[in-house]
């Protein structure tokens, strides 16, 4: 009775494409040197979490591969291995590969098998190397002692577990007690009624020299959300471990330290760190489960429970004495289920672990040294539930029905408010004051509802890193990558655009600006270059600026390219003049062609495309000192800040951004060319003249152009001055798009409807600013 | 029915399944359209001139939040006298994705055709191309053109979508 996994597939590589991207935003940040093993852990739950989700759905392949990375990264956070750089670089790659494989299983795209056996081969290198070395290093004596208490002694766990629907209807169940035959002799003591393909209570008996680590992870996929338990059954196996421990010779194993102060974790700070941080160390998931799913008898698995009185009087003599004594482990099933309660969630590969007792001696140093992080520890696994929780995954479509939906309420209700004060004293006093309560309520409503749809642009700003350290490793350059203000949203349609254009202005500066280190040294430069990424609000614009300290626009260079391509250039230009030359297609000043940049092709794609959005791109930079481009665009491309202004009868809007200025012109400020196209001299500056109703064919109100009103219009530094009849208003307003159902029109961008419920066409103020152009070189 | 026995022809099986059809006049001529492409029919409104546009095209309404063109087909095809009363009538239409609504003088009824009881049409040379008619249907000894409508409404002649096909 399979069911039809595909409908969750969606989901499923949205999240994975999430946990990758997680996982190489903090691959990135890691610290080589110094690892933070609160981000080891959360890469480790980022690979486990795709490799359980991979697993679940049957994408073997992926399941595969992430095994092996999370091998390698299980080692490394439980230190048994020393991080290395070159472990970062893989870990970096497989992600790339997994994101194909991801790619693949949707349908885009093929897997290159070579690339991913090459990667498994290199992440298996790696982790046998540091197999090597764990054994090697004295330091790690834990890393020695558990492979040999395994072969010591047949171990038994008992298991017990929930599976999740998805796969105890598939075939998860099943493959989860062939695994475990694997290990050792199974024995099945409970099971539900429907097995294997029910879900309900299953308990088993594993006799197995192996560890309780080798199977736990294929219990978590399978059980539904944490509610498995693994312990070790004591009984049988004490006379043997307490025969190894007596020989034991190192330092205790951190999991073994926890052990002893889970029981007395309602007492001393430094008790409660341990036992937060062992839950948090081991494994992320059990920390966040709701402890209704803990039964006493899964609490009290730890077999090494002290007896409660014991258990107080216990520890602190001990600390003091400092002896090496070795706690018997007991079993008090009662007291230990009353100890358990204040834990946030025990995590069972812990608790089984724990064991294993250790010598005492160490336990304070372990103590003091887990003290440190207790806060941190806990903050970041609050802050990480708060956002599990916080959010949902809503279908963009659905959004946009909603926000369709109040834009058809934002207009009734305007038109509601017409009509009532067309009635002016005829109406009730109660109906006036109901509309201004609508009025604010739908306003507040847009307003939210339009939220929904800004995203914070480190969506964007994230993948950064990643490029600037690829490539600056690829030119030899040395680059740093300076961030601000991640946390300004825009809409999510303008996120998904601006990040190639942004990619692009990036890998520019790294190829362009920044400069090699040994010519930064020459010019007395700090030998590593940066890089500059900043978002803010600007009036109703987002502003991204891409900055570098590099070498800067070389002027000559791009005039002397510009006249060997014929473009018209003169040495009067001015700087931002002979800069926007760079976005002429095909224009590149670099003598090499790499393939990074050189090509030519780009740079103008970039301003096409900002362009495309509403935005614009503005260079600054100085000769040897660097670069400067911003990005303007518009908050949002479904909202506009329009001035409506009147030709004849008909309304149009006009784009507020674009517009400079409006004024009444007198008849001596407008003249004429060759007696066709007409100038009109504004602050000293000759604009050409737009007539609206002569190109489009309506009849003016006035005779006169002295009548109207000019609009001076600042379209990406083409000026001109637009005739209308009259300016009529300002408005936020809704754009619809014409071509939906009609064509592109020249010199209408859009549509929008009125608080009247006419449609207003919105105003192409690039296009009209063209007509302008056209309409002077006809003329000069 | 009375134009299958006048028709002469040997009904087959396809020719007994029957569609609607919603038929409304332009001046003097009478057409039919498959009411699938219908979406509704509503008062005419004066809509927002589109500059430049051809003069059939009369502009676009807000439908509910949709801009929709309307295009006046009498201006298109020269007939009927040209006037916006409170009766004009605006066929929404439905066709190729597009919303797009179409002034005619008045919307008669919805008949049943049989594919037996559509006729081809002969050739003729005029404003309205024979390859937009379907055929030509009588009944109560009225003749109605049967369009077809999405054809029409794509077409390059229409001017109503860019790139449209001839």
């Amino acid at each position: 009775m399979a069911i039809d996994m595909s409908q969750f597939y969606q989901v499923f590589f949205d999240e994975s494409a999430e946990h990758l991207a997680a996982m190489e935003a903090l691959l990135l940040d890691l610290d080589v040197e110094n690892p933070d093993t609160e981000q080891l852990n959360a890469i480790f739950r980022a690979a486990h979490s795709i490799k359980g989700s991979a697993g679940t759905f049957g994408f073997t392949d992926l399941a595969d591969t992430t095994h092996i990375l999370e091998n390698l990264l299980d080692r490394i956070r439980k230190q048994e291995l020393e991080l290395r750089a070159d472990m970062v670089d893989a870990f970096l790659e497989s992600g790339d590969v997994l994101r194909e494989m991801l790619e693949a299983h949707q349908g885009r795209g093929a897997v290159d098998q070579a690339a991913v056996e090459a990667i498994c081969a290199r992440l298996r290198q790696l982790s046998a190397d540091e197999a090597v070395v764990a054994v090697a290093a004295p330091v790690e004596p834990a890393g020695q002692a558990r492979p040999a208490v395994n072969l010591a002694s047949k171990r038994i766990f008992d298991i017990q577990f929930v599976p999740t629907e998805a796969s105890a209807k598939g075939d998860g169940v099943v493959h989860l007690l062939e695994d475990l035959r694997a290990f050792g002799q199974l024995d099945i003591l409970s099971q539900p009624d429907d097995a294997p393909h029910g879900v309900g209570f299953w308990q088993l008996r594993l006799t197995t020299a192996g560890v309780e680590s080798d199977f736990a992870d294929q219990i978590d996929f399978v059980a539904d959300n944490g509610a498995w338990r693994v312990a070790e059954d004591k009984s049988a196996a004490t006379a043997d471990e307490f025969g190894f421990f007596a020989e034991a010779p190192g330092a205790p194993d951190e999991e073994q330290a926890y052990g002893f102060f889970e029981p007395l974790v309602e007492r001393p700070l430094g008790e409660i760190a341990a036992a937060v941080e062992a839950a948090d160390d081991d494994d992320g998931y059990g920390f966040f489960e709701p402890l209704s799913a803990v039964t006493p008898a899964q609490i009290t698995e730890p077999t090494a429970l002290p007896e409660d009185g014991d258990g107080y009087g216990f520890f602190a003599p001990l600390s003091a004495a400092g002896g090496d004594s070795i706690v018997p482990p007991t079993l008090d099933e009662g007291e230990g289920y009353g100890f358990f309660v204040p834990l946030p969630a025990p995590v069972p590969e812990t608790v089984a672990e724990s064991s294993e007792p250790a010598p005492l001696a160490q336990l304070p140093t372990a103590v003091a040294s887990l003290a440190r992080e207790p806060a941190r520890a806990v903050r970041s696994a609050a802050s990480a539930a708060a956002a599990s929780d916080s959010s949902i995954r809503v279908s963009i479509e659905k959004v946009d029905q909603l926000i369709n939906l109040v834009g058809e309420l934002v207009i009734t209700q305007a038109m509601l408010l017409q009509t009532s004060s067309q009635m002016q004293e005829n109406a009730p006093e109660r109906l006036l004051n109901g509309l201004a309560q609508l009025e604010r309520n739908t306003r507040d409503l847009q307003e939210s509802v339009m939220s929904i749809r800004m995203m914070p642009i480190s969506f964007v700003f994230s993948r950064f890193p990643r490029v600037v350290r690829d490539l600056s490793n690829k030119l030899g350059k040395q680059v740093e990558l300076k961030t601000s203000g991640e946390t300004t949203e825009l809409d999510k349609s303008l996120i998904e655009r601006i990040a190639d254009p942004l990619t692009h202005l990036i890998r520019n500066s790294l190829d362009h600006g920044i400069e090699l280190p040994e010519k930064r040294i020459a010019a007395g430069k700090n030998p590593v270059g940066t890089i500059t990424l900043k978002a803010y609000h600007q009036g109703g614009n987002i502003v991204i600026e891409v900055g570098d300290d590099g070498a800067g626009l070389p002027r000559q260079k791009i005039l002397a390219k510009a006249r060997e391509r014929g473009l018209q250039v003169s040495d009067q230009m001015t700087d931002s003049e002979v800069f926007n030359l760079i976005f002429e297609a095909g224009f590149s000043t670099a003598e090499q062609i790499t393939d990074v940049s050189g090509r030519g092709v780009g740079m103008d794609v970039v301003r096409r495309n900002i362009q495309a959005m509403g935005g614009r791109v503005e260079i600054e930079s100085m000769f040897g000192v660097g670069t400067r481009m911003t990005v303007r665009l518009p908050l949002t491309l479904a909202i506009l800040d329009g001035m409506s202004v009147a030709v004849g009868d008909q309304t149009y809007i006009l784009p507020l951004s674009y517009v400079v200025e409006s004024l009444q012109p007198e008849a001596d400020d407008i003249k004429t060319l060759s007696n066709q196209a007409r100038v009109m001299q504004v602050r000293g500056e000759y604009l050409p003249v737009v007539v609206l109703h002569e190109v489009f064919n309506l009849k003016s109100g006035w005779s006169d152009l002295t009548q109207g009103i000019m609009v001076v219009l600042d379209a990406d530094g083409a000026k001109a001055a637009l005739f209308v009849d009259a300016l009529l208003g300002q408005h936020q307003v809704v754009i619809k798009s014409l071509e939906a159902n009609y064509r592109r029109v020249n010199g209408i961008s859009g549509a929008t409807i009125m608080g009247d419920g006419h449609v207003a066409l919105i105003l192409d103020v690039s296009a009209i600013a063209g007509m302008a152009k056209s309409n002077m070189q006809k003329a000069g | 029915m009375e134009a299958m026995t006048h028709g002469g022809v040997t009904a087959g099986e396809d020719d007994l399944i029957a569609s609607e059809y919603l038929t409304f006049t332009l001046g003097n001529e009478e057409y039919a359209i498959d009411i699938l492409k219908v979406q509704e029919i509503r008062g005419y409104e004066p809509p927002t001139l589109i500059a430049n546009a051809p003069p059939f095209i009369k502009g676009v309404i807000n439908l509910r939040g949709i801009i929709v063109p309307i295009v006046d087909l009498r201006i298109k095809f020269n007939l009927g006298k040209i006037e916006y009363t409170p009766f004009t009538v605006v066929v929404i239409l439905n066709v190729a994705g597009r919303v797009i609504g179409v002034v005619v003088d008045s919307v008669s009824d919805v008949i049943s055709l049989t594919a037996s009881q559509i006729r081809p049409a002969p050739d003729f040379s005029g404003t309205f191309d024979t390859k937009y008619i379907l055929g030509l249907a009588s009944m109560d000894s009225r003749m109605m053109i049967v369009t077809d409508i999405e054809r029409l409404m794509t077409s390059a002649d229409m001017e109503l979508i860019d790139n449209a096909s001839a």
